[in-house]
């Protein structure tokens, strides 16, 4: 299954998680088509588009750190088309939703990041 | 630069040799402070560890990896040394014995190379920062022996326990250890910078195989003595509370909404702290290792500071529910046998956090225990059903009462 990661910065998990069912939920609905089609992409031909999404959350530990990493992994029915959806729809909608300095792809932990 | 997607998930993924070569030469460093040196603050000892700090930014900023581990933690050391008696000939000062042991402590440790023994060990050449090094380090990985040695004893340690008290029903996971380089401390242990953390992730999809990976995520640029000490604890906060975690349950143990749970997180991490204090001596560096881990669980534990811990409300019923439970035992056990009482806590622990039951029973569970066993007069059924319980029997007699 195709995987791909992210980063929130003090957000908790479930707030994440209840925004992208959110998101997926308009997307089903067709509220979103004009933004899919402005993008070139379409409505991804998934009976369940709740269920081709899944967040992990960043694993239990001493110490939850500032900046949590969620994998996003794609179920094996039309992945590619959900990794467009998730990078193009989803991702941004985050961003407006939580701020840009809260949610980002890149590894914030990491010295070039 | 954007991911394009984790890693892979099986293999063990090691931080790179450059990051690999700074926690080398600081946890030499600090290492060799907090046997010889501990309770010095010095210009001397400054000097050694700004002159080891400025070297290790200085390799994290190199292009290519062309000085061998030993070769940088040699001519760090040499530097080192070189730059206190320099110092010490101009303030006028002697190089005094602590000081002098902490440096031939330093010389010790690269005139016994660590990486020959490591690459002699896997019949090959020493790491060059090839991704060849992957191999390497997972089998041998003497450049992070503090953190490979901690896993082996905590690994060990849990293992046996949950061997002999996880029930019939135990599935014995695999478990890989990794290490992530990180920029800064990240944790979020109020007043407590931890340069070294660490995180436990399951795979459990194929049937009921498990994996748990322990993930050590460590800050080595700020690396100190403090957190060199709770390395054992760390890893056993890791191992005993996490990666055999439910590992009777037939089914993954995936986690979908991050439910804190308090029977880990707590009751567990309490445990894993008692355990390094019992096995301490009363004095010496072990003893004060025991009390930094002692007072790491407190901090996680403590809901009354004005920052608290983000998941202390649920490690602190964690801790409330083993007190009262260990109380139980203690009663049982009266006039006084504190080390039966020690030894039925340890199997009851052991099988409630063995058992498949699941992330949000478990923090309902342990919030009825706190409420039913700690009024007067306490719940006869649940306080029967637990000092009933022994080592093999089905603990689901216990989680039963606490629904």
């Amino acid at each position: 299954m195709k995987r791909e990661a992210f980063f929130v910065h003090r957000l908790d998990f479930g707030r994440v998680d209840d925004a992208v069912r959110e998101i997926l939920r308009e997307v089903r609905d067709g509220k979103l088509d004009a933004e899919l089609r402005r993008n070139g992409l379409k409505r991804p031909a998934v009976s369940d588009l709740e269920e081709a999404v899944s967040l992990e959350g960043p694993g239990a530990g001493l110490s939850p750190e500032a900046w949590a990493e969620i994998i996003v992994v794609f179920g094996p029915v039309a992945a590619d088309a959900m990794r467009d959806l998730w990078r193009v729809v989803v991702l941004p909608r985050l961003r407006r939703r939580f701020g840009s300095d809260a949610v980002r792809r890149d590894d914030p932990h990491q010295p070039d990041a | 630069m954007p991911r394009d997607g984790p890693a892979p998930r099986g293999a063990p993924r090691h931080i790179e040799l450059p990051k690999r070569k700074v926690f080398a030469l600081r946890a030499a460093l600090f290492d060799a402070i907090r046997h010889h040196a501990p309770d010095r603050d010095d210009a001397l000892l400054d000097r050694l560890i700004s002159d080891a700090k400025a070297f290790a930014e200085e390799e994290m900023g190199q292009p290519s990896n062309d000085v061998p581990l030993e070769a940088f933690l040699k001519a760090a050391v040499e530097a080192g040394e070189a730059s206190v008696r320099d110092l010490a000939a101009r303030l006028k000062r002697p190089v005094d014995a602590k000081l002098a042991a902490v440096l031939r402590a330093l010389r010790r440790r690269v005139e016994n190379p660590r990486c020959l023994r490591c690459a002699a060990a896997a019949g090959g050449a020493a790491c060059d920062g090839s991704d060849e090094d992957q191999v390497l380090v997972a089998a041998g990985g003497d450049c992070i022996l503090e953190i490979k040695d901690a896993f082996r004893q905590a690994f060990a340690l849990a293992r046996g326990l949950y061997t002999e008290r996880g029930g019939p029903a135990l599935a014995e996971p695999a478990v890989t250890l990794s290490t992530e380089y990180l920029a800064a401390p990240a944790s979020l242990l109020p007043g407590r910078p931890l340069s070294l953390n660490a995180r436990t992730s399951y795979d459990d999809e194929s049937g009921a195989a498990k994996w748990s990976e322990v993930e050590v995520r460590t800050a080595a640029l700020h690396l100190a003595g403090d957190c060199l000490g709770s390395l054992r604890y760390l890893l056993l906060h890791e191992l005993l509370c996490h990666a055999f975690q439910m590992a009777a349950s037939p089914g993954p143990r995936r986690n979908p909404k991050s439910i804190v749970d308090p029977l880990s997180e707590g009751w567990m991490d309490g445990l894993a702290a008692d355990l390094i204090r019992r096995a301490a001596p009363p004095n010496g560096i072990e003893a004060c290792d025991a009390r930094k881990a002692l007072g790491l669980h407190l901090d996680r534990a403590d809901v009354d500071r004005s920052r608290p811990f983000p998941q202390a409300e649920h490690v602190a019923i964690g801790v409330d529910a083993s007190a009262l439970v260990f109380r139980l035992l203690e009663e049982k056990h009266k006039p006084g046998d504190p080390a039966k009482a020690f030894e039925d806590f340890l199997d009851i622990s052991i099988a409630l956090n063995a058992d498949g039951w699941g992330y949000a029973e478990r923090s309902i569970g342990l919030t009825n225990l706190v409420r039913k066993l700690g009024v007067r007069p306490r719940d006869q059924e649940l306080a029967e059903a637990i000092l009933a319980f022994r080592r093999g029997s089905d603990i689901k007699s216990v989680i039963e009462h606490l629904a």
